[in-house]
């Protein structure tokens, strides 16, 4: 039995233009389906990782600035550095790399800045460590009166 | 039947079956993108829960140094040290602060030596077996007896 005698790609090119506005219109969908839930997911994730990474980031660069290094505690040899480019930078600047990466398992940027804002540089020996990145969370910038200031940054 | 009529059943036949399959596809999809909405959730609410948690012990004041009643930004060694003891005699009031983890401890840099002050980890609540997610946060451990500070990794065992 013959249902149809024309096939369905001789159809007239009316109905043919309505099946194509009918597709472009169900791709459009689509893509803005997709659209809404990505754009959505990605504001509830980053709520929840502003506030852990805050908490991370503040108690870090405390506990950087405080911890012992030999009998100097840390926030003294740096500032002892901003005064005087001694040799005490070098203890300071390997003892910074060590503790760093021993903190840290996502992507950080510690640096210290001196009271130009520029990086503190002592023996070829650049006191920023990791990599500057383009969304990150700072913690509260550790300041040295009068000498400069410490920042960390923990890449979202 | 004409066979204008059978046409029209054919595409009507047509239409159906297509909109059977996206329905049933669009379905699919919805519940798929709910469920792991949900799994989203539940991982966003237990990260908020145990991020807090960490906020309440690094200021419970059993761990907080404090000289002269003033409190600064770190947690004393030796109250860590003798710490479990005290948890253990006093389990459901540390439950009701704790809730349902599984085991709260610290990890310090490890140095030579047998005293608290070399000790690598302070156990301070719950059992090391456990599979569950670990949250941490660096802190700032002070050592009253040396008066020196050291960094510790406080790290806690949420539920799965």
């Amino acid at each position: 039995m013959k249902i149809s005698e024309k096939p369905i790609f001789e159809l007239g090119k009316k109905a043919q233009s309505e099946i194509i506005g009918l597709a472009i219109v169900v791709v459009l969908l689509i893509f803005a389906l997709i659209f809404f839930v990505s754009v959505k997911n990605n504001d509830d994730n980053l709520d929840t990782r502003l506030i852990r990474t805050n908490l991370r980031a503040n108690s870090a660069l405390n506990a950087l600035m405080k911890v012992n290094v030999d009998n100097d505690q840390m926030s003294r040899l740096i500032e002892d550095c901003l005064k005087q480019k001694d040799q005490k930078c070098d203890v300071a600047h390997n003892s910074l790399k060590t503790f760093l990466d021993h903190i840290f398992e996502e992507d950080y940027y510690f640096k210290v800045l001196d009271i130009g804002n520029n990086i503190l540089i002592v023996n070829n020996n650049e006191f920023a460590f990791g990599v500057d990145c383009k969304t990150s969370i700072s913690a509260s910038p550790y300041i040295f009166r009068g000498l400069g200031k410490a920042e960390l940054k923990i890449c979202t | 039947m004409t066979k204008k009529g059978q046409l029209e059943m054919g595409i009507t036949l047509m239409v159906i079956i297509i909109f059977m399959v996206i329905l049933i596809a669009s379905l699919i999809l919805y519940f798929r993108f709910t469920y792991t909405q949900i799994e989203e959730n539940k991982e966003s609410i237990l990260d908020q829960r145990y991020n807090s948690l960490l906020n309440v012990i690094i200021g419970l004041p059993e761990f907080r140094c404090s000289k002269a009643g003033v409190e600064s930004e770190c947690l004393d060694a030796s109250k860590l040290d003798g710490f479990r003891e005290v948890s253990d005699s006093n389990s459901d009031y540390y439950k009701t602060i704790f809730g349902d983890v599984e085991e709260i401890w610290i990890e310090v840099i490890p140095e030579n030596g047998k005293d608290y002050y070399d000790q690598i980890e302070y156990n301070i609540y719950g059992g090391s077996n456990g599979k569950g997610v670990i949250y941490s946060v660096p802190v700032s451990l002070f050592y009253p007896d040396y008066k020196k500070y050291k960094i510790g990794i406080l790290k806690i065992r949420g539920i799965l």
